[in-house]
């Protein structure tokens, strides 16, 4: 019963600092608790890009276009084609794209989704330190403070943030180190390994490592994480 | 409608507030987003995500304190979409500013995710055939930020028990639906 409170009150974000604490260190130590928080975690991400994907729907639905005939479109779409056709062009032609150029384009690091951070608040919880630094752009800070997490507990989630870190630290070979061996692991960020898999290898010029990891994202009929930006990015190799 | 009306029309979820704020400022958003290198699809497209990170932010009282103007602060997150937009098609350079100076409101939510991972996928279907009444409640509490105090006065429960065993329940719903979809 108690723990349930815990949880209901980590989403209320109502939790005291003595409460926290007590939070994290079940979070830490007990498996089963650990599972709920991460569904839950996943269910509000759930229903955060479902709302999205209803409201663009319903925006979209009020665009004069959407309720012309399809007949009165086709000279819309077809210069658009055409437009499309000479972007492409001077996109996919264009001599002076190089690897690090591509990775600098698409990289950003991963958002924080594990520790949400009050602003302002003061604390000694190692947790939330590392993710303030990593949230604030603090990279080397964030470097320590996940080196010291990862000291005490082997988390999956943790593995991953460091990656993202050494990637912005330009530590490629490293972070390729730790999202492969993290791969297996971490259940609900397979995708997100492969994305950044993809980056990291395309940024050391190792284009065939880079196709393999985008082309899982290409072909799962079942995620659209990162789908458009892997194909492109795809194309662009090629 | 003022500014402030519309904010809390924005808050209670209301979306014929929301398409006509859609509406009102479409044709100057596409003139200003002109200037840019981008296709009309490209603009529509950041529009329409401009205008729902906007009322994310308003559903999260973000904008209770706002000091610009709606259109300003639409504009805005706007903007940065354009930025990372171009940045995306590598059409701007990092030396170009980016964050602009002027912008008084700290906005916190300027750029919006749509992916669903496989597992993400999975949960939405299982989600989504959850009676009304559980969505409903998950969604509050999930996407909303109501506390389970807040529930209670918006479902008109009897206390808080209440709210926090219905939630248990539909949560348990939704495991077992989850469970048969794999068998």
């Amino acid at each position: 019963m108690k723990s349930e409170s815990l949880i209901v009150k980590f989403f209320e974000n109502t939790l005291s600092p003595e409460e926290l604490t007590e939070f994290n260190e079940l979070m830490d130590n007990n498996e089963d608790f650990r599972k709920e928080v991460e569904f839950q975690k996943e269910l509000k991400e759930v229903i955060l890009l479902s709302d999205r994907e209803n409201i663009k729907q319903e925006l979209k639905a009020i665009e004069p276009g959407a309720r012309k005939s399809k007949f009165k479109m086709w000279p819309i779409a077809a210069s658009f084609v055409v437009l499309l056709g000479i972007s492409a062009f001077w996109w996919f032609s264009d001599p002076n794209v190089n690897p690090e150029e591509l990775f600098d384009a698409q990289f950003e690091p991963y958002r924080n989704v594990v520790q949400p951070i009050e602003r302002g608040s003061d604390t000694k919880d190692l947790r939330i330190l590392a993710f303030r630094a990593y949230e604030e752009g603090n990279y080397d800070i964030a470097l320590e403070g996940f080196n010291n997490l990862l000291e005490k507990y082997n988390d999956s989630r943790i593995h991953f943030y460091k990656a993202n870190v050494l990637l912005q630290l330009g530590k490629t070979e490293e972070a390729i180190d730790i999202l492969e061996k993290n791969m297996t692991e971490a259940d609900s960020l397979v995708e997100k390994h492969h994305w950044y898999l993809a980056l990291a290898y395309l940024k050391i010029g190792e284009d065939d490592k880079a196709i393999s990891q985008l082309k899982p994202l290409i072909n799962n009929p079942n995620s659209e994480y990162k789908k458009k930006e892997a194909q492109a990015l795809l194309n662009k190799i090629n | 409608m003022t500014d402030d009306s519309l904010i809390k029309a924005l808050k209670k979820d209301d979306r014929t507030a929301l398409k006509s704020l859609y509406l009102d400022h479409k044709p100057a958003f596409i003139g200003f987003a002109k200037r840019y290198d981008l296709e009309r699809d490209d603009i529509l497209d950041i529009y329409q995500d401009a205008i729902i990170a906007l009322r994310e932010n308003a559903l999260k009282g973000h904008l209770d304190h706002l000091r610009s103007g709606l259109k300003t602060y639409l504009f805005s997150i706007g903007k940065y979409m354009i930025y990372d937009r171009l940045k995306e098609k590598k059409k701007l350079f990092v030396t170009d500013e980016v964050r602009d100076p002027d912008d008084f409101d700290n906005i916190k939510i300027i750029s919006i995710e749509h992916g669903f991972s496989d597992r993400q996928r999975q949960m939405q279907k299982a989600f989504k055939q959850l009676g009304a009444k559980c969505q409903h409640v998950l969604t509050l509490f999930y996407f909303r930020g109501f506390t389970l105090d807040d529930i209670v006065t918006e479902l008109n429960y009897n206390n808080k028990d209440v709210a926090k065993s219905q939630k248990a329940r539909c949560i348990k719903t939704l495991k077992q639906i989850i469970i048969k979809t794999k068998q």
